[in-house]
């Protein structure tokens, strides 16, 4: 047999967790706290052993959850009807909203920092709707990596998964590069945990997924699901000297007016809890109608929804400095255009958080809305603040145990992972194609493409068939062009993987997007702008079947569901 | 021009802090001149995390927000009005 040494670095483990952000970390610990005698392996592409990797390192840490002032019941009955709008999971939303606040203590006890009344009760601003917020310390992984560590879980720092293994049909490990040496890793595993992010398209500062873990899901032949709703579109600032801030300011959306009127109120009166395609609407339809420049006046913001947040000190110093990087406001209005955030999220698990194929399983941002448990929304938060961690940490703590069970019960069987040398060795070439050839486009070009195609606000929120089509012309010539791309270090070959799940996962959205002719959540069609409950309670399915993307739809099991909508009753 | 990462060498007791707290990969180290640079400034967040690790405030990023590439916020800008 011909030796894998020499192929790279060899490592085995029983759970192989990608990602060791908030959902990662819990996801490790929890399933060492399982099974202590399995080996628990966590890479990441950042220095995830000091808690530094993912967005979870870099979140404003709002942590929402169902207080003790709260019905779950009414929490569930909220979401269905104003946010997911019965394209939820209601097996899985109603288990959320019980375990929100066991939540809360778990990750105390993980060292996490929440910010407590006296008498220790935790503090939060409450929402005229069933949950509340609470502030805990944006340092929060740095706690979990190490609580992680004392029990015994082994991470790596900055190797980028690649790609999956397979043995048969079931995942056998992962391959990977290191983004500073090149050194090419191979993982044997039985088990492995995705929980690398969601798709983020390289588009608003901080919002750093790429993709990677979606990408790897579909080449392994798994389901994705909801992948229409990976749209979330904030504002960015636009500074009087012509600059565009694209930091995510996630409070523009109720407070936008358009030669002095509040158009917010236009086109969504009320207050809502967040952002959704309705705002941008507001934006796109004054802007043809020629009333831009649309402001967003933040004095009005600070007077009115600023109550809801409290933040921990350390979010607020992080906060500043940010603020004051970001061109001192000279006044509290100014200038707004639509700043995407993508967020897709699609890869389809169930209440075990499996995916469709054997030994793989998905938590966190990668699945947030494959998991249909918060609806017709993109990776959460979507329309919660602080719901993006508590997420994380729910699928975590769902994902880590259950593939710990699975792991052990494959031990028993002698079912290892085990590596085949020619697949190893196919795919380093395929990894390192990037780097040996001459010339080629670069990842950085590609990824600009991708944005273009899929960022404008009539593109990739406010959708109708006609550009849609145009976009998907545009991401399939895209995806051509990206077979040859020239990576000039190993940080450049990483940017090759995500400007190769960027058209992908592109043209999932797009694909799936054009099935939908109704509108719903954070899906909306110009076409088609009403919810159509008796053709669309239905979940739109992509899955690669030879190279090929094939979209189909599956009921939604109502029947098993206590709650339905009036429509339907 | 690129987002620039100003690091005060005569201030930087080399502890590495900021290589380790970038979540994106910019900072690296340079084993040659034994200390931290920033190698990828084009990629930086503006998260200003690194410059608060920093034990002796040696670290200091200076963005540049016209580097940053914006794509059109409407595809058919023709549909846009005056
Ligand atoms: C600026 C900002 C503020 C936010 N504020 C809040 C908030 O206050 N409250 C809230 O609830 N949510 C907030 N969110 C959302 C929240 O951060 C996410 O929902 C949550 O952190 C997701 O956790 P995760 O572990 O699934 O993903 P991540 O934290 O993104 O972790 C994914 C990990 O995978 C790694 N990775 C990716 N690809 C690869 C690869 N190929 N190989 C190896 N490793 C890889 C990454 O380095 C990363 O460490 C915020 C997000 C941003 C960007
Ligand atoms: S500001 Fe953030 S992204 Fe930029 S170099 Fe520092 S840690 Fe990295
Ligand atoms: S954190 Fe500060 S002191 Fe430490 S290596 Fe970086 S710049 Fe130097």
């Amino acid at each position: 047999m011909t030796n894998l040494d020499s192929l790279g670095t060899v490592h085995s483990t029983d759970v192989l967790i990608v990602g060791g952000g908030a959902a990662g970390l819990s996801a490790a610990i929890t399933a060492k706290e399982t099974s202590p005698e399995l080996d628990v392996l966590v890479v990441d592409k950042a220095t995830a052993s000091r808690g530094w990797a993912g967005k979870s390192a870099r979140t404003a840490g709002l942590l929402s959850f169902v207080t003790e002032q709260d019905d779950p019941e009414a929490f569930v009955r909220y979401c269905l009807e104003n946010i997911g709008f019965y394209l939820n999971d209601q097996l899985l939303l109603r288990e959320f909203a019980f375990s929100s606040r066991p939540i809360t203590e778990r990750i105390s006890s993980w060292g996490v920092e929440i910010l407590r009344r006296e008498g220790g009760v935790i503090d939060y601003a409450k929402w005229p709707f069933p949950w509340g917020t609470a502030s805990i310390n944006p340092d929060m992984c740095t706690r979990m990596a190490a609580y992680a560590r004392e029990l015994g879980v082994r991470i790596i720092d900055k190797v980028v998964i690649a790609d999956l293994m397979k043995y048969e049909n079931r995942i056998s490990g992962a391959v990977g590069f290191n983004i500073v040496n090149g050194t090419y890793h191979i993982f044997e595993a039985a088990t492995v945990i995705l929980a690398n992010g969601s798709q983020n398209y390289d588009m608003t500062l901080r919002w750093c997924g790429t993709g990677n873990g979606v990408a790897a899901a579909y080449w392994a032949g798994a389901e994705m699901r909801n992948a229409e709703f990976g749209n979330m579109c904030d504002f960015s600032r636009v500074d009087p000297r012509g600059w565009v801030i694209t930091a995510g300011a996630h409070t523009a959306h109720d407070y936008l007016y358009a030669k002095g009127e509040n158009i917010s109120q236009k086109y969504r009166p009320g207050l809502h809890s967040s952002m959704d395609p309705i705002a941008v609407l507001a934006w796109y339809r004054e802007t043809l109608a020629g009333n831009g420049p649309i402001e967003a006046h933040l004095d009005a913001f600070a007077a009115e929804s600023g109550k809801f947040f409290k933040f921990h000190p350390e979010a607020l110093e992080r906060q500043s400095r940010i603020l004051k990087k970001s061109a001192p406001l000279d006044s509290q209005r100014f200038e707004v255009i639509p700043g995407f955030i993508g967020e897709l999220s699609c890869v389809k698990v169930d209440h075990q958080m499996r995916t469709t194929v054997p030994g793989l399983f998905a938590v966190g941002d990668v699945s947030g809305s494959g998991s249909a448990r918060a609806g017709a929304v993109p990776a959460p938060p979507a329309k919660i603040h602080g719901t993006g961690l508590l997420n994380a940490f729910f699928m975590g703590m769902k994902g880590g145990p259950a593939a710990a069970i699975h792991a052990r019960a494959l031990k028993t069987y002698s079912i290892q992972g085990k590596a085949d040398y020619d697949q190893v060795a196919a795919l380093k070439e395929k990894v390192y194609a990037p780097m040996n050839l001459k010339d080629g486009i670069s990842p950085r070009d590609v990824i600009h493409k991708v944005q273009d195609a899929i960022a404008p606000a009539d593109r990739g929120v406010i959708k109708s068939e006609e550009r849609m089509k145009k976009a998907l012309d545009e991401i399939t010539k895209i995806r051509r062009e990206s077979d040859a791309m020239k990576a000039k270090d190993f940080h450049d070959l990483a940017k090759c993987l995500d400007a190769q799940s960027m058209p992908l996962c592109a043209e999932m959205f797009f694909r799936s997007s054009l099935i939908r002719t109704e509108s719903r959540g954070f899906h909306y069609r110009e076409d088609y702008p009403e919810m159509d409950n008796k053709n669309w309670l239905k979940w739109i399915i992509v899955k690669d079947e030879g190279g090929n993307m094939m979209v189909s739809t599956e009921d939604i099991p109502m029947h098993r569901y206590p709650y339905k909508p009036d429509r339907l009753a | 021009m690129a987002h620039s990462i100003r690091i005060d060498f005569d201030a930087c007791t080399g502890c590495r802090e900021c290589v380790d707290s970038c979540f994106v990969d910019v900072i690296r180290w340079d084993e040659d001149k034994d200390a931290p640079f920033g190698a990828y400034p084009e990629d930086c967040q503006v998260c200003c995390v690194c410059e608060k690790v920093c034990p002796v405030q040696a670290i200091e990023i200076i963005p540049d927000w016209k580097s940053k590439y914006i794509p059109e916020p409407v595809s058919e800008k023709e549909r846009c009005g005056p």
